[in-house]
């Protein structure tokens, strides 16, 4: 008896023992890959790169850039730090400060050289990095001016005042990005990449782009902190001189042309945002709409035509404005009780192309239906704005009182009138979040056609300018200028025009150093239009009404953004932005 | 003439006397059992006392029986039939053996003849005891005895009973029985001496812990009427914190339990960890106790893992007793704590009106649309009740389980069944919760030395539902569109096929709660635990155990969602007009219609192989344990999802293969420890243990994974000296216990040693989607636990018999090594972030108490308690950025001052004249410009004249409370018994503002509450008048209320006292009477009605006060209270 009980014991111990201590203490964090494997595997090195692009530095992938200038407000109320002057040195609005991503670009760079892979492929990933840390450090020195160039991996365990790197100066700055740039133009010269991907015409753009940003600091902003920020006013026609030569590569090389593909000036315009892969863009981030996908339809669709959000971006009447009639006349459109019309497409007519391509208005047509922002009927003989009927959900002899895309969530509701249709895709019915399939372009080929022309006339060539200007408005379809008519606020007009809510205004207008003496981004507030249908004529008149609820304000030192306190307390030898 | 010497024992079921004879039952099945031995078994088991003459029965003839519930009379006629012996029954329980036909020599008188009874009483070591009082029981016939513990006594009935009784022994008594020695052994009288405990890796006995640790029995769980075994444990120990924050269904983890206010402990159960989630699924019936080791003595055998404390539960074991069947079925209902009150049209009209009149806009409802609200009359002017039209007052729940218990000398069960459902208030009846628990514990005694034992844990639970949950999930719940609907949207058209606006884009409660309409989500889970257990007797003492856990957790959630349109209606010409169609927020999958499912399994395998040895020399007392243990854990999970799924067919294969995703991760764990403690004890006075865990955890780099956690600990039995036995009698028990030591936490920075690359993002190129990889961090090489460093200083006492009693235990613990960012040391420019280091410090500390008093009344047993425990923590050391100047340190400071308090303006009521405004500090920044009568007045602390940050302080305690106490009221009286606990907390401050759609009228066009419309402070208006006595600030129009200083200064006016009280547990019950019930072999019928938080008394009016601080607050399913009837049968 006794030793069956024993084979039992053992045979259990025995069962017990099966598979232990070994693996008990090796164990992996298996949601990562480890850092040995990296440099060795192409596939993974490819990846670290495809990385970078994920957040290369764009000038913001479908972002509201929109709110802060005189394009438009947002249904939210628009009322931020930005737009009401209160950005200061604990409140860097918008700020580009990540170091971590230099880091990333200076970690590659120094592991490129010893990687196993081919030569090719080495110089193609060199050029591509150096690329975008060159961009990046642009995107850096448009907000602050000076910044520190690190272009090495710092230690971490460094003695602190080791890594207490100082502010380089402005110039400074903008010369590393234009050596960069031109090594990356050497190193890409073979690549014949994919638009996700840079080549050399890429880094070509970039360099006009970067280029006339410099130049128009040197020629409006003035040196100040020793040169931390500005550049001297001596280097402008330098730097336009680089920019114009840039932008002309670009157009010379043929590889790219204006978008040109339908005689409807509003469809072809409109067929710029939407058609995948066309000739005119330089760069793009492509979505796929399912794993890869935006919300800018989600966001901004009209309220009867949402899923979700709505309504976002709604352009103001002064932007309306700006757009010139196709003919070259200077007469506005009408607004008040007296002036009915069958919708606001009446009222617009005269305007140029790229406003129906760019802005929905009362009474717009919109995947097969119309777009009623109307806001209220009005039922008396005579237009009397007095007494309208605005109960939401109500109808007035079947009419419902308020258009249909003007009801809904608040946040929804377009607070000027007017929503936006540059980019919609009008194939996405019900859009979701995430489910815009829409290529951000981040370079065109019209940005190139406005850089030469801009920085042409600056450097006194106005029949270039005019060259490069005209190409662009006779794509629009508009009167084309001539040698008399070309004044340099005529340039700036065509680039608010041509690049509309294309995340660039707000910086121009910086560049420019004009953001606050332009009247309609400074001290005032932004109008919209008020629809009304007058029931017994069966049209509308319209009234125009505020369009925020505040006075928009910009404070010189705004044309900086601050370094921080925080930043400042965390490496004491930079110094903040003046005024601040 | 011989009588048989068995020890009588003295029950107190004398009630049935009178029956006794023809009630009393027994099985037996022997063979080649001696008669002598039959009868003493008998006599072991029953009150029967057999008389005989030895000579003429042959007791020692061997004999075969096989009766099962046999009544005495059969027993003995199989056993003396052929044998021809008789017997006669005396006074029910005298029972005579003689030779058939002849006469007995004993009669009833004979057997109640006085004669003298001598002997000896002896100490439980066997030594003499002099001095003992022995007394005749009723009588003052007595002596004591001599120094050799001898006594004789004269004149003592046959029938009568010995008292023994002194100092410091448990008395005892013992019947005669006509025997004429009597030898007694007197057991020394302490408090629950054989009391044992669960500890870590063992048992112990109550009396000789020296650390900290509380107990609750099963018992005592099972008294709530509750679904999940964390809800009971609120109130019932001290250092245990509870909260419970939702009444919903199957929602395990909305209990939120600490030892101590420390952080989540570690739950150990029969000796293997579970995690949270596993412990929630513990059938209370199955629980025999649960044990919380609150200090480094008793949780320093868990090392790494123990730093804020452990957990652990012990079930239910079988017994050398019959088995003991179990019967208890419950039935309650469940209805919400707070049923919130809400405006109706009329008055949401007149406070959307006033709110644009304190604009000075005009009012956007006329006076003949306010009276058609008031009316009613006019369908386009409803009056719809969201709340009521998606709670329905009362949902049921059930709960029925059955167990069997027993056992023999060799093989011991316990087998438990039990299975509850439970639905929810939702009126849809679409949501509800069932579990089936099945539990078999079984140990076998293989051999004198060897024993197995195999323990098996099955439980199915299963949660069905709408898409929604009712608390907001990601962006939404059930709760969100209910808070924002409004009541002057009818909740039905003409069409009724038309789904209503409510009020909300969010989507119609109603149907957002049906799953025809919005979804449905489920929840399958399986949980299987199994422990394979042997122990074997080595020589010298020693036992050696080795135990072997498999535990897998297996879960597949399934949503399907569905999206529903709803429409506006135009009461005047009968048009419909779509609003908007119902969509899914904060996912990561999609806002339309889809499939998702996710399965996950998580497993984990654990060894421990123990050597333990104790030894007595003389007085001193000696044990040891090692333990040597490994844990293997790993964890998995995989989700895929297709979207536009339109058919009604829940899988994916009949949703379009075109939007769809999938993804999966993993991880794995595992730990190795050797433990050792050493306990020693002198004559029972003086305690030590040491305890210690050397352990690893493969979280941490190979030169830090390894670390010793120590502990000390004493405790000093002060009752058992001398001159406390003299000088107070009375005291039972007083012990002083001190403990020191370290412990780990390890849950914190896994993997963090090495420097890793994620799949972080995706970036299209060409048209194919490729991954991009991210470097996750810099590595931290010296990662490593947090350490806890605690220490504790207790004291037990219980005087007069137990009957009272008292517990005090002080603890102050250190936590060092806490990881934490360091905030300035390196500029950004490296562009890395240092990772966390083990750095931080904060400290806990507080105290606890805990007192009880028992007393029986004749037939009334009663027996109070109460515990209450207050636990605080400091920050000792964080870093922080530089201060500019005192006034920034004044409100910036961290180190040296309490954690979690609130920060803002005093405040001091309300204005109430215009002349007020003017003379007060400016609190606009405007010159109060936008200051009204009515609107809260912030004290200008600093009186500089302008309230701003300079002039903010600490206004409130802690978000979470600092103290909890429980009562408990137990009593008896005949069958009827009651049991009451009472718990509150105390000590916390509940930020009103944290509440938006409740505190912020009209926030985001929500329904306002109706003390809104009661006691706000109003100005004179048309439609109500003016309320100037109103304690709410003067309202404006949404946006106006978010920027006004009323909401956007946070002031001490909307912090409330979160202190409450509430009736937790009330139970009434009544046991019915054993003689009706064992006819039909029911041993014990009890009936009882429960309720659990039947009666809350606290300032916060309109929430309940468990509520949660975290998250979106009040989009929740409220707390509910249970009212339950049930019945419990043992047969």
């Amino acid at each position: 008896m006794k030793t069956k009980y024993y084979k039992i014991l053992i045979a259990g111990l025995s069962f017990l023992f099966l598979g232990s201590c070994n693996d008990v203490l090796d164990k992996e964090l298996l949601t990562s890959i480890s850092d040995q494997d990296i440099w060795n595997d192409k596939n993974l090195i490819q990846a670290y790169v495809n990385d970078l692009y994920s957040r290369a530095p764009y000038t913001g992938v479908f972002t509201d850039w929109y709110r802060y200038s005189d394009e438009a407000t947002a249904a939210d109320g628009n009322q931020n730090a930005l737009n009401q002057g209160n950005m200061s040195k604990t409140n860097d609005q918008l700020g580009y400060w990540d170091y971590s991503l230099v880091r990333a670009y200076n970690l590659f760079l120094e592991k490129v050289n010893s990687l196993q892979v081919s030569a090719d492929l080495k110089t193609k990933w060199e050029g591509e990095v150096r690329l975008m840390r060159a961009v990046y450090y642009f995107e850096m020195a448009k907000r602050y001016g000076g910044v520190p160039i690190v272009e090495k991996v710092l230690d971490p365990n460094a003695p602190v005042e080791e890594n207490m790197l100082p502010r380089n100066s402005e110039a400074e700055v903008f010369k590393f990005i234009e050596t960069e740039i031109d090594k990356s133009i050497k190193l890409l010269e073979n690549a014949n990449s994919p638009k996700e991907n840079y080549n050399y015409l890429t880094a070509h753009a970039y360099k006009a782009r970067t280029m006339l940003w410099a130049a128009s600091i040197a020629k409006y902003s003035a040196l100040q902190l020793n040169g931390t920020v500005g550049i001297p006013a001596s280097q402008s026609d330098y730097y336009y001189k680089l920019a114009l030569d840039a932008a002309e590569k670009v157009i010379n090389s043929n590889k790219y042309s204006l978008y040109n593909k339908y005689d409807d000036k509003i469809k072809n315009y409109q067929g710029i945002f939407t058609e995948k892969d066309n000739s005119e863009i330089i760069l793009q981030r492509a979505f796929n709409g399912n794993e890869l996908g935006h919300s800018f339809d989600n966001n901004n669709t009209p309220p009867s035509y949402r899923l979700t959000y709505g309504g976002r971006c709604n352009p103001v009447w002064e932007m309306i404005l700006s757009y010139e009639n196709t003919d070259g006349t200077a007469d506005q459109p009408l607004l008040g009780k007296e002036n009915l019309y069958d919708n606001a497409y009446a009222l617009l007519k005269k305007k140029d192309a790229r406003l129906h391509a760019s802005i929905m208005y009362q009474g717009a047509s919109w995947q097969g239906g119309t777009v009623d922002i109307y806001e209220a009927i009005d039922p008396n003989a005579n237009p009397n704005p007095s007494n309208l009927l605005s109960n939401i959900g109500e109808s007035y002899n079947g009419k419902l009182q308020v258009g249909k895309d003007f009801t809904g969530s608040s946040e929804a509701i377009t607070k000027s009138g007017f929503y936006i249709k540059k980019y919609m895709d009008e194939t996405l019915i019900k859009p979701g979040e995430n489910k815009s399939s829409t290529s951000w372009i981040e370079i065109r080929l019209g940005e190139m056609y406005l850089i030469a022309a801009e920085s042409a006339f600056e450097l006194g060539d106005k029949a270039k300018a005019l060259a490069r200007l005209n190409a662009i408005r006779q794509r629009a379809g508009i009167m084309l200028l001539n040698e008399n008519s070309i004044t340099i606020e005529k340039i700036r007009n065509e680039r608010k025009i041509e690049l509309a809510f294309e995340n660039f205004r707000y910086w121009d207008l910086r560049r420019w150093r004009i953001s606050e003496s332009n009247q309609v981004n400074n001290g005032v507030r932004f109008h919209g239009l008020k629809a009304v249908f007058h029931y017994p004529s069966g049209k509308y008149y319209f009234l125009l009404k505020d369009a925020e609820t505040f006075v928009r304000t910009f404070r010189p030192e705004h044309y900086y953004n601050p370094i921080t306190t925080a930043r400042i307390n965390n490496n004491t030898s930079l110094i903040e932005n003046p005024n601040y | 003439m011989k009588l048989s010497l068995l020890l009588i024992v003295v029950g107190v079921l004398q009630s049935a006397a009178s029956v006794y004879s023809q009630t009393w039952r027994m099985s037996l099945n022997e063979k080649s059992m001696t008669v002598k031995e039959v009868l003493s078994r008998i006599e072991s088991t029953s009150d029967f006392r057999f008389f005989y003459e030895e000579k003429k029965i042959d007791v020692e003839k061997k004999v075969t029986i096989d009766v099962s519930n046999a009544s005495i009379t059969v027993v003995l006629s199989q056993l003396f039939d052929k044998e021809g012996v008789e017997y006669k029954i005396f006074n029910n329980n005298y029972i005579v053996l003689k030779p058939k036909g002849e006469n007995s020599s004993f009669t009833m008188e004979t057997l109640q003849q006085q004669k003298s009874v001598s002997g000896k009483v002896s100490d439980s070591s066997g030594s003499p005891l002099p001095g003992v009082s022995v007394v005749v029981k009723g009588t003052t016939n007595g002596t004591i005895t001599d120094t050799n513990g001898n006594y004789s006594l004269p004149n003592v009935p046959e029938n009568g009973t010995l008292q023994f009784s002194f100092v410091g022994m448990k008395g005892q008594e013992v019947a005669v029985t006509g025997k004429t020695s009597i030898n007694v052994k007197l057991e020394e009288e302490t408090v629950g001496i054989e009391e044992v405990v669960a500890v870590g890796y063992g048992v112990q006995k109550k009396i000789n812990l020296t650390g900290a640790l509380s107990t609750v029995s099963g018992e005592k769980l099972k008294e709530s009427p509750v679904m999940n075994i964390t809800q009971s444990l609120a109130g019932r120990l001290p250092g245990l914190f509870v909260k419970n924050t939702s009444g919903a269904p199957g929602k395990n983890d909305a209990v939120s339990y600490n030892i101590r206010g420390f952080g989540t402990p570690l739950i150990i159960q029969d000796g293997t960890a579970i995690t949270p989630a596993q412990f929630a699924l513990i059938n209370p019936n199955e629980i025999e106790s649960i044990n919380v080791l609150k200090d480094a003595a008793s949780a320093a055998v868990y090392g790494a893992r123990a730093g804020n404390g452990v957990i652990l539960v012990t079930t239910k074991r079988g017994g050398n007793t019959k088995p003991e069947f179990l019967f208890t079925s419950n039935y309650g209902v469940q209805s919400f704590t707070r049923d919130p009150e809400f405006t109706n049209s009329e008055q949401y009209a007149i406070i959307e009106n006033i709110s644009l009149q304190n604009d000075g806009i005009k009012p956007k409802w006329s006076d003949e649309q306010i009276n058609k609200f008031r009316e009613g009359s006019d369908p386009a002017y409803p009056n719809t009740n969201w709340w009521d039209m998606v709670f329905s007052k009362y949902a049921p729940q059930t709960k029925n389980d059955l167990s069997v218990k027993g056992g023999s000398e060799n093989v011991k069960y316990f087998l438990s069944g039990g299975f509850l459902t439970q639905e929810s208030q939702l009126s849809s009846g679409d949501m509800d919760y069932k579990r089936y628990n099945l539990r078999s514990n079984i140990d076998i005694k293989l051999s004198k030395r060897l024993d197995i034992g195999l323990d098996l844990n099955m439980v199915l639970h299963d949660y069905n539902g709408p898409t929604y949950d009712v608390e907001r999930e990601a962006n939404i719940g059930i709760s969100t569109a209910l808070l924002r609907s409004r009541p002057y949207y009818p909740s039905e058209f003409p069409d009724k096929t038309k789904i209503p606006y409510s009020g909300t884009d969010i989507g119609n409660p109603v149907y957002h709660s049906q799953i025809d309409y919005a979804g449905s989500k489920n929840d399958n889970n399986f949980f299987a635990d199994g422990k394979f257990k042997i122990a074997y007797k080595l020589p010298f003492n020693i036992n050696f155990k080795a135990l072997y856990d498999f535990n897998r957790f297996y879960s597949r959630n399934k949503i399907r969602r569905k999206n529903y349109d709803f429409y506006q209606y135009d009461w005047g010409s009968d048009v419909y007009s779509k609003f908007s169609t119902s969509w899914f927020r904060g996912d990561e999958t999609t806002n339309n219609s889809a499939i998702i499912e996710t399965y996950s399994l998580a497993q984990s395998i654990t060894q421990q192989y123990i050597l333990d040895w104790s030894k007595r020399i003389g007085s001193h007392n000696l044990s040891a344990l090692g333990v040597f243990e490994l844990i293997n854990s790993n964890y998995e999970i995989f989700k895929a999802w297709r979207e536009n799924a339109l058919f009604d067919i829940d899988y994916l294969f009949a949703a379009p293969d075109l939007n769809k995703g999938n993804t999966g991760s993993g991880s794995e764990d595992g730990r190795i420890g050797f433990v050792s403690r050493i306990n020693y004890d002198y004559k029972g006075k003086y305690f030590a243990e040491l305890n210690s865990r050397y352990d690893a955890s493969p979280r941490f780099p190979e030169d830090s994974r390894w670390g010793f956690f120590p502990s000390f600990s004493a405790a000093w039995r002060v009752s058992e000296e001398e001159f406390i036995k003299q000088n107070f009698p009375n005291v039972d028990n007083l012990k002083i216990r001190a403990s020191y030591g370290q412990l780990g936490y390890d849950n914190v920075g896994n993997f963090q040693y090495l420097s890793t690359f994620n799949i972080s993002s995706k970036y299209l190129v060409n048209g194919i989607l490729e991954n991009g990889i991210r470097i996750a961090n810099l590595a931290n090489p010296d990662i490593t636990w947090e350490k806890m460093t605690t220490e504790n200083i207790g004291m037990d006492l219980s005087m007069w018999q137990n009957k009272f009693s008292l517990s005090f235990d002080y603890f102050y613990r250190l936590r060092s090594d806490v990881l934490g960012t360091r905030s300035v040391s390196m500029p950004n420019v490296v562009g890395a972030s240092l990772p966390a280091v083990n750095y931080a410090k904060y400290d806990n500390r507080g105290f606890e108490i805990e007192v009880g008093h028992k007393h029986s009344i004749g037939d009334f047993i009663y027996n109070v308690g109460a515990n209450l425990t207050w636990s605080r923590q400091k920050t000792i050391l964080v870093d922080q950025s530089a201060f500019g100047n005192d006034e920034e340190r004044r409100r910036g400071e961290k180190n040296g001052k309490w954690t979690n308090r609130w920060w803002g303006y005093k405040s001091n009521g309300l204005f109430q004249s215009e002349e007020e405004i003017r003379n007060w500090a400016d609190q606009d920044g405007k010159n109060n410009a936008t200051i009204l009568p009515g609107d809260i007045k912030l004290v200008d602390l600093n009186e500089d004249g302008v309230i701003n940050v300079d002039d903010q302080t600490m206004i409130g305690r802690s978000s979470f409370p600092e103290l909890m106490f429980g009562i408990n009221l137990d009593a008896a009286y005949k069958g009827f018994d009651v049991k009451m606990l009472w718990q509150g907390a105390g000590q916390y401050n509940f930020n009103y503002l944290s509440a938006n759609d409740i505190f912020y009228p009209l926030y985001a066009g929500s329904w306002v509450w109706k003390f809104w419309y009661d006691d706000a402070w109003t100005p004179e208006n048309q439609w109500s008048g003016a309320n100037t006595n109103g304690h709410w600030p003067r309202y404006r129009t949404d946006t106006n209320n978010r920027t006004h200083p009323n909401w956007n200064k946070l002031s001490d006016y909307w912090l409330e006292d979160g202190d409450y009280i509430r009736l937790k547990t009330l139970e009434l019950g009544y046991t019915l009477k054993k003689p009706l019930l064992t006819k039909y072999g029911i041993s014990n019928c009890r009936i009882f009605i429960s309720g659990n938080n039947l009666l809350t008394f606290s300032k916060i009016k309109y929430i309940d006060p468990e509520i949660a601080t975290t998250g979106t607050i009040g989009n929740y399913y409220p707390q509910t209270k249970v009212y339950n009837v049930g019945l419990s049968m043992s047969f």
